[in-house]
């Protein structure tokens, strides 16, 4: 499954802006904010890019990500049905 | 994942700015982005430590704001205003004087942080309809938080944070300096230009140390006196009476001193102010205001006398 960013999604990543390892994500035009870190903010970013996630998390061989198949299967569908991500079909 | 999580302040403005075009875009409301997060990169002081071959957004420094400052058409304010309450956002102040004297008024989100809704800008002497017409003819797209939104011309962008360095240190600002010292006398030529369409020829000269140039002029003394750290406030009300473009404008700027304003008392003090509060502010208002009629009048007899004592001196010579 691949994934983009919705049009109702404004971001910024943190590195971008020299904050570390943070993603604010807000749903417009509500304007209510998510806060991702960590694996949880690679996982998305990820997925907006337009990679193939699990691939990627599996080739994560050097620094294993504590979280399996099923958490990031888990973890993407949290996204999708909060609006955060859309499923490209 | 956490929600809502407290967002640092150099990202909730930016965020902001996405919101407040989302919501634009939902109620048809024309508005356009300026000064903080909205300044093109090209505008920017550039970052001492920029590596080699970094792209403009990475050499320019980040502009930091405490709130998202907005330009809106003023026949759209209404409905712009209807659609931020339906969306969570809270009014802070109003127009007392539709736009005479106070130039934005303050919105709230939970989340986001302040936006400044700004119905016209300071230093801009045409109607604000026409101004933002002129501005909204070169409106240009720029993403920020990976959205696109509306801002004026680059030219206009760099007129922008002119007018705004006019009232915070003048051509001593860091503003002037990167928008104007910086600039090519193209480019110069250019915001001098637009400035002279939007009849705001004035600001810009007090931003660029060009201001006894204006003497002349009725906006001078306001533009004279912004720049100066401690002008009396009676002082800078009589003289954006007599900067005012037209006399309903002037007799909007007299009236605005008269009305009580509740929540100007609010925002200063944090909080709901109390009727007592308030009260208390405007009769304070007014007794300052009265002395400044009185120091005024002594001013303009004492001038008088002399005038005629001269006057008598010089027949009697």
């Amino acid at each position: 499954m691949r994934y983009r960013v919705p049009e109702t999604v404004a971001y910024i990543d943190g590195p971008d802006m020299e904050l570390g390892d943070v993603l604010f994500l807000t749903l417009l035009p509500h304007g209510r904010s998510v806060r991702l870190e960590g694996i949880g903010r690679q996982i998305w970013t990820m997925a907006a890019e337009g990679s193939d996630v699990m691939a990627e998390i599996g080739k994560m061989v050097e620094q294993p990500p504590d979280i399996s198949a099923v958490d990031v299967a888990v973890f993407l569908r949290v996204l999708v049905d909060r609006g955060l991500l859309t499923e490209v079909k | 994942m956490t929600d809502p999580p407290p967002i640092p302040l150099v990202l909730r403005t930016r965020l902001a700015h996405a919101t407040l075009q989302a919501v634009a875009d939902d109620c048809g409301a024309d508005i356009l982005h300026i000064k903080g997060g909205a300044v093109h990169a090209s505008l920017r002081p550039a970052r001492p430590d920029a590596p080699a071959g970094a792209s403009l957004e990475e050499l320019a420094l980040t502009r930091i704001s405490a709130d998202a400052d907005i330009l809106v058409r003023p026949a759209h304010l209404r409905r712009f205003l209807a659609a931020l309450k339906h969306y969570g956002w809270e009014g802070r102040t109003r127009l007392y004087s539709g736009g005479a004297v106070e130039h934005s008024v303050d919105w709230w989100h939970p989340e986001l942080g302040g936006a400044d809704i700004h119905v016209r800008f300071p230093g801009i002497q045409i109607p604000a309809d026409r101004a933002f017409e002129e501005l909204w003819s070169e409106r240009r797209s720029q993403d920020i938080a990976h959205r696109p939104c509306l801002v004026p011309s680059l030219d206009a962008q760099r007129l922008v944070l002119l007018l705004h360095a006019a009232r915070n240190g003048g051509a001593r600002s860091p503003d002037a300096a990167q928008s104007w010292t910086a600039a090519s006398a193209f480019e110069q030529d250019r915001v001098r230009a637009l400035a002279t369409t939007l009849r705001a020829e004035v600001a810009l000269a007090a931003a660029t140390g060009h201001l006894e140039e204006y003497a002349d002029r009725p906006e001078y003394d306001l533009w004279r006196l912004l720049a100066l750290p401690d002008a009396d406030v009676f002082d800078l009300w009589v003289a954006m009476v007599k900067a005012a473009p037209t006399s309903f404008d002037r007799a909007r700027v007299v009236v605005y001193a008269l009305r009580v304003k509740a929540d100007r008392v609010g925002l200063r003090l944090q909080r709901r102010a109390t009727l007592a509060e308030v009260v208390d502010a405007h009769g304070n208002r007014l007794l300052r205001g009265a002395a400044g009629v009185g120091g005024l009048v002594g001013r303009v007899t004492s001038r008088l006398i002399a005038r005629l004592r001269g006057g008598a001196s010089g027949r009697s010579s």
